[in-house]
């Protein structure tokens, strides 16, 4: 035992972690990305808090979920925001999501020998310059396109002494694209189209595979899956993912909060119908976040 | 218990119960993890127990177990008077299951009572149901072809057989 002498070797041990449960998830679609997490924090059997947020707005394009350590959580979010507002004044402008997925994924190493106990979850608007000449073919309720403009393409051959020119035009949509890049703890990380964190990963990550990624499901033969759902199926996978987990794992529930984040110049149809939704954007003529709160069972 | 009263003769008491599952439980030295509350109306009158799951037992006036039962103890401290009606014992057993299905991450879902009188007992199975599940948002039924398989192979269990009678009229009655 320890007697404060030195008679014999003693050993102390101090746990500077705990895991706080709760699960978060995230979706990405051809130009929109879903955050969700509830907002459980636990210890143990207790309940700390029934409302304590995991998700967060990070700029008008990126929203980050984090899952784990709830005080590590909340430090690390602290100096990825504060990180992203010196970016904002060095540069005039907010910082693309891959580079914050980057700088989120150097401030996770730094700390590779007392790590942040945490996993995140980054979603948002990627500016990766995609083109369509069409519309994205999943929509049908797509309306015309504003950020749709002229693209003029000269073409110059020469033919012996000749040059000849010839201007064509393409009419051209730029639409940002909707990325996830999920974490470990010291910064591994990876683009992907969704990812379940935390608590109930073991649970909603399969689901997630099978209707997002549908493995494990043959199509009708002749055709074959989209490769992005829109933007309400999307949200009724979440809020089934989350009912679900509440069901069968006791350190989920309470509450959910689902960010949407469009591209700018995606419509927002369907949106506004939805009961208690908030726009949280902070610019205006920029893609746009939004906030959705549903209630899930307190047992 | 049957046994008891059949060789005693009388109506087996609620202490003659916990004597019986305490014995046992200590016989098995806490490897029977049962944590038990038990309660009953004798010739001595109602009465309370809990036993532990190494064979201690206590007699009080209001008793709780398990996961929850901080919770729950900690309502029958502020909310416990004596000579209660069925209404209010009804009530404040409610309040403390409830508050073990809230507050308690370990219990949850819905409410069971039992009422224990001299002449009968009532069982109130899912006596309050707070947590009902809700609608789902999507159905998930699977399109018939879904499940990729790798052969096919399909045989036949009927078997064939003659059927010859021996004797003509002489068929068995199969009405």
């Amino acid at each position: 035992m320890p007697d404060g002498s030195f008679a014999h070797p003693q050993q102390r041990h101090f746990n500077p972690y705990t895991e706080n449960g709760g699960t978060i998830l995230a979706i990405a679609g051809a130009d929109f990305s879903v955050i969700a997490g509830d907002t459980r924090q636990s210890e143990g059997y207790s309940i700390q808090t029934r409302y304590a947020p995991k998700v967060f707005r990070l700029t008008d394009r990126a929203v980050l979920a984090v899952n784990g350590f709830a005080a590590d959580g909340n430090m690390f979010v602290k100096k990825v925001k504060q990180r992203l507002e010196w970016y904002r004044h060095a540069h005039a402008k907010d910082m693309p999501l891959r580079a914050i997925a980057r700088l989120i994924q150097t401030m996770l190493y730094a700390q590779r020998f007392f790590p942040y106990y945490v996993y995140n979850i980054l979603g948002g608007i990627e500016e990766d310059g995609k083109y369509h000449t069409s519309l994205p073919s999943y929509s049908t309720a797509f309306p015309p396109h504003p950020l749709s403009r002229v693209h003029w393409i000269k073409r110059e051959w020469k033919c012996g002494p000749k040059v000849l020119v010839a201007n064509t035009f393409r009419l051209l949509v730029q639409l940002g694209s909707g990325a996830v890049y999920s974490f470990d703890p010291v910064g591994s990380y990876e683009r992907e189209a969704c990812r379940a964190a935390g608590a109930a990963q073991s649970l909603v990550q399969p689901f997630l595979d099978n209707q997002i990624y549908f493995k494990n499901q043959t199509a009708p033969a002749g055709q074959s899956h989209p490769t992005h759902l829109p933007l309400q199926d999307v949200l009724s996978i979440v809020i089934d993912s989350f009912t679900s987990a509440t069901e069968r794992h006791i350190e989920v529930g309470d509450g959910l909060e689902m960010y949407v984040v469009l591209a700018k110049g995606r419509s927002p149809q369907g949106l506004e119908s939805i009961a208690g939704i908030q726009e949280v954007t902070t610019k205006s003529d920029s893609d746009r976040v939004f906030v959705i709160r549903r209630e899930l069972k307190k047992d | 218990m049957e046994m008891h009263a059949l060789s005693t003769g009388r109506k087996p008491r609620v202490v003659t119960a916990m004597t019986m599952l305490k014995q046992m439980l200590f016989q098995y030295q806490g490897h029977i993890g049962a944590a038990l509350v038990l309660g009953g109306v004798d010739a001595t009158g109602p009465q309370l127990f809990t036993i532990h799951p190494h064979g201690s037992t206590d007699k009080l006036p209001y008793v709780t177990m398990g996961s929850g039962s901080l919770a729950a103890m900690a309502v029958f401290e502020s909310g416990w008077q004596p000579n209660m009606t069925r209404e209010q014992a009804l009530e404040l057993v409610t309040a403390a299951i409830s508050a073990g299905i809230f507050n308690d991450l370990g219990s949850g879902s819905n409410v069971d009572a039992c009422v224990i009188t001299a002449t009968q007992t009532e069982m109130l199975r899912n006596f309050v149901k707070p947590n009902e599940r809700v609608q789902k948002e999507r159905s998930y039924g699977f399109r018939r072809g879904t499940t990729a398989y790798k052969k096919e192979e399909i045989r036949s269990l009927i078997i064939s057989e003659d059927v010859r009678p021996v004797r003509e009229g002489e068929e068995m009655d199969t009405t």
